[in-house]
């Protein structure tokens, strides 16, 4: 198993326009979105073993939650690079 | 392919209940715990509703046992030899489903102005950089302080997340006991009713996804 906290499709900050739009994201009528997102890819047990993220049919309303939501420092490249 | 979905303590079963892909779930027993597996042809997919099904199906799994540690979406081995090999390697596991025994998790989403700052600590270049990034972190959003105090007795353990992003001040993550989601609701609505300009979205309970 291996680890791949970083999933590979967040390679970009958010734009600014997302950052202001958090808050209606926030209060969209599925806040269950955030949770999904927030528990099952940024939470749970992560053995040295292997999280793989299937790819295919991704929405983008996930992307964009997910960038707004995971904690920059587990998104967000290092400054620099 | 073995996917795993949670470990648990006193599971006594799992009738009735299946993985994201339709497939029998079985319970593979280490170290006095459980893990809860299914054997899947292909690693699930990150959609909708694959996200739904497991986080429905971990929920189902958290209500019929002591206790549980989900998985992340997406943890799987090429073999149950493997898996267990992992699951050896993690002892701490064992220490964590003591700690969420009898708990549920809930969650205070603060809505609010706070400063944007660099909260990276993963690039410190040193210890004391590192260190200093966390303090900066920490007094980052010290609405959230209230946040934990304000629940007192009511949480087993307390996790803050600040955020960078504008319009969300942060994230606090409690552990309460199992049922006591009602007073812990009222307990948030006092604190944020204390406060001006602060909103708060609670969302809970749910399985200890960040305590695991």
């Amino acid at each position: 198993m291996t680890d791949r906290p970083h999933p590979p499709f967040l390679p970009t900050p958010p734009h600014p326009s997302d950052r202001r739009a958090v808050s209606a994201l926030l209060e969209s009528p599925d806040t269950s979105l955030i949770d999904l997102v927030d528990s099952l890819l940024d939470k749970g047990v992560v053995l040295d073993g292997e999280v793989v993220l299937g790819l295919a049919d991704v929405d983008l309303v996930y992307l964009r939650l997910t960038l707004l939501l995971v904690a920059a420092d587990r998104v967000l490249p290092p400054k620099g690079q | 392919m073995i996917y795993v979905y949670a470990v648990a303590e006193q599971l006594a079963d799992v009738g009735g209940l299946t993985g994201v892909q339709g497939e029998p779930l079985t319970l593979v027993p280490f170290g006095g715990a459980t893990a809860v597996v299914g054997e899947v042809t292909a690693r699930p997919l990150l959609d909708p509703e694959t996200l739904r099904a497991q986080d429905a199906l971990v929920r189902m799994l958290h209500d019929r046992a002591r206790a549980l540690l989900p998985m992340r979406f997406g943890t799987s081995s090429s073999d149950r030899q493997e898996m267990l090999r992992s699951l050896a390697a993690h002892h701490e596991l064992l220490s964590h489903l003591a700690a969420v025994r009898g708990c549920e998790q809930m969650v205070v989403r603060v809505l609010g102005r706070s400063s944007p700052v660099d909260l990276h600590v993963s690039a410190a270049a040193s210890g004391t950089e590192y260190l200093q990034a966390l303090a900066k972190r920490h007094h980052a959003a010290p609405q959230l302080e209230n946040f934990v105090r304000g629940v007192g007795d009511l949480a087993r353990a307390v996790k803050v997340e600040p955020s960078p992003q504008p319009g969300l001040i942060g994230t606090v993550y409690h552990l309460i006991e199992r049922g006591g989601a009602d007073e812990y609701r009222h307990a948030i609505d006092r604190v944020a009713a204390g406060l001006s300009g602060v909103r708060v979205l609670v969302s809970g309970p749910s399985p200890p996804y960040a305590f695991a």
